[in-house]
């Protein structure tokens, strides 16, 4: 029975648990409709029906219609384009920026780590939403331009993990063996720090695609995201926010599917770092 | 302690220096400016050079900087263009919205976390601590405006108890302002209990496996009175630390929560003036949410210094 139970814990479902396994379901089935959906049977989302606006499930709209007769299933999927975009892209900018700075400033230290933790302090202890807010009302409501604010909000989080990686494993007797073997800077980095940090600062950025998700949800809920008409779970949530009374599903299946994808990415990271024997994510 | 209190107070100097001006700057990095929004694309080319020179825009940005320095130490921050008002006056009027929404909050949040962090870190492991810790990193990964949306739909569409929008002054009736308060602070706490009960359980769990515990124990103090007198207040100063973030970010930061039930604060303010490009009100906006951030935070160090002693020695310690 004890063999049974240690022999379950250590295969692969039970080591990262069952909500491992639906979060990659779930995030995997979030994808693929979202990359194929110009191949699914569903009407364009952006496409008024004739019939009454706001009516429930049929056979042909399975999710019913939104308030100005738009198909409810084809404006979630299509939604989720933007939020992987964003998501996805300003991650790669944190994880590139932040990414390599942290590394630079925990392998040197001294001078270099204080200078560049010093504009991360600054960076940190700015009101960022307000800024992302001012971003995109005057350079215009655009993915690249919410890409790019999302993207520079997390490089300061990304920046220190990968800094505090760097300082743990800088002083491994592997690190020292590289630079006594005489490689140069970049070569010790390449060799002997990259392996150890990179997989869980890969890991750790699942959770800054599900912090950029929510906050393209939020600039999109208030209106400073992708304009309307194209569909983005944050606008549709706001635009089902004046149907709460009559149709509550409006508001909350967009609310439901941001909080499945984001949930789900937190829960695939923590995996990863605890199963994968990855190192801690450093505080 | 006096110390190491003057040096954050002296320290906050500089930052808020440094702070001020790069948001002056960055604002000032944004395409067009007070004269384009003034025009609105009607204006001659001199006749936008003449306003601009008479607004003060042809100077340089440190000179401008300046100005706007000495005009906000003495409490002006221009006109708005939409009103004519006066920035600082739209500041004050919005400013009070926020600040209760704010404690309100940050008292429900507490008043939560800290219960539910005891029971976890006190039996760590236990079917309490698994089931909050769950419950927890959920609450992590729901956006703000869903909390906000669902309890609208509970409380007010279906229960009809509480006031879905629209917000009462305190001076009109006490009564109906806390009313309208209630769902919006609910809200904001929701979302910072998952984290503030997440930072005290550790430091708690830390710290009742310390010798002193194990002495309060011996001595037959019940469980509780070691938990609320002899365990919290060494466990506590993180939990302080990202309360000051959390309500100095909050002063420009809330305007999800007073968008959805239409509170005037702050928030509110913030975004109108950014979609209205009212160039001044946004300058006089970003002014105080970084310098009540830079502030908030101070003071949040300032009182986990006063609680806790081991803080007041050395300057590393507090890092």
């Amino acid at each position: 029975m004890q063999r049974a139970k240690e022999r379950f814990a250590s295969s692969t479902i039970g080591k990262r648990g069952i909500g491992f396994s639906l979060s990659i379901s779930w995030l995997v089935l979030v994808a693929v409709l979202a990359l194929f959906a110009n191949l699914l049977p569903l009407p364009s989302p952006n496409l008024v029906s004739l019939g009454p606006p706001a009516s429930g499930a049929s056979l042909h709209h399975l999710l019913g219609l939104d308030g100005l007769g738009r198909d409810e299933l084809s404006r979630l999927i299509y939604g989720s384009r933007i939020s992987l975009v964003v998501g996805l892209a300003s991650t790669a900018i944190g994880l590139v920026v932040g990414g390599i700075s942290g590394i630079i400033a925990g392998y040197f230290g001294k001078v270099v780590d204080m200078s560049l933790s010093a504009v991360s302090i600054v960076f940190l202890s700015f009101p960022q939403l307000v800024f992302l807010l001012a971003l995109v009302a005057f350079m215009g409501q655009k993915v690249s331009v919410v890409v790019i604010g999302i993207g520079v909000i997390s490089i300061g989080p990304v920046f220190r993990v990968a800094r505090n990686l760097t300082i743990g494993c800088r002083s491994k007797d592997y690190v020292i063996a590289a630079k006594l073997s005489g490689l140069s800077n970049l070569e010790v980095v390449r060799n002997a720090i990259f392996p150890n940090v990179i997989p869980t600062l890969l890991a750790y950025s699942l959770v800054t695609v599900g912090s950029a998700i929510l906050a393209e949800a939020l600039l999109s809920f208030i209106g400073l995201s992708i304009p309307p008409p194209t569909a983005t779970w944050g606008n549709m949530v706001d635009s089902g926010i004046s149907a709460l009374q009559s149709d509550p599903a409006l508001a909350l299946l967009p609310s439901l599917a941001i909080f499945f994808t984001v949930l789900s990415l937190n829960v695939a990271s923590n995996g990863l770092i605890s199963a994968g024997r990855l190192k801690e994510v450093p505080e | 302690m006096r110390r190491r209190i003057t040096q954050h107070l002296v320290m906050a100097v500089p930052v808020l220096g440094v702070v001020s001006f790069l948001s002056f700057y960055l604002i000032n990095l944004l395409p067009g400016d007070a004269v384009t929004a003034i025009c609105g694309g009607a204006c001659s080319a001199g006749g936008e050079a003449k306003l601009r020179a008479h607004l003060g825009l042809d100077q340089g940005i440190l000179t401008r900087y300046l100005h706007f320095l000495s005009g906000a130490l003495h409490g002006n921050l221009g006109y708005a263009y939409s009103n004519g008002q006066p920035v600082s006056q739209a500041l004050a009027e919005h400013l009070p919205v926020t600040i209760e929404l704010m404690i309100i909050s940050q008292v429900i949040a507490l008043a939560i976390a800290i219960p539910l962090a005891m029971k976890s870190a006190s039996n760590v492991g236990g079917l309490a601590d698994r089931v909050a810790s769950a419950v927890s990193f959920g609450m992590l990964s729901i956006p703000v405006f869903m909390i906000g949306v669902i309890l609208m739909w509970v409380f007010s569409v279906i229960l009809k108890v509480f006031p879905a929008t629209g917000f009462t002054h305190i001076s009109d009736s006490p009564v109906q302002n806390l009313r309208s308060m209630v769902l919006p602070s609910v809200t904001l706490a929701l979302g910072f209990v998952a984290v503030y009960m997440k930072v005290l359980r550790s430091e708690l769990a830390a710290t009742l496996g310390q010798d002193f515990i194990a002495v309060a124990r011996a001595k037959g103090l019940s469980h509780r009175y070691i938990m609320w007198r002899h365990a919290l207040r060494p466990s506590i100063s993180s939990l302080i630390t990202l309360v000051g973030v959390n309500v100095g970010s909050l002063i420009g930061g809330a305007f999800v929560v007073e968008i959805i039930f239409q509170l005037p604060g702050i928030g509110l303010l913030t975004v109108d003036s950014i979609t209205s490009r009212d160039y001044l009100m946004v300058q006089g906006v970003v002014l105080v949410t970084t310098v009540g951030f830079v502030v908030v935070n101070v003071l949040a160090d300032i009182v986990a210094i006063a609680l806790d002693p081991r803080l007041r020695s050395s300057v590393d310690a507090a890092s």
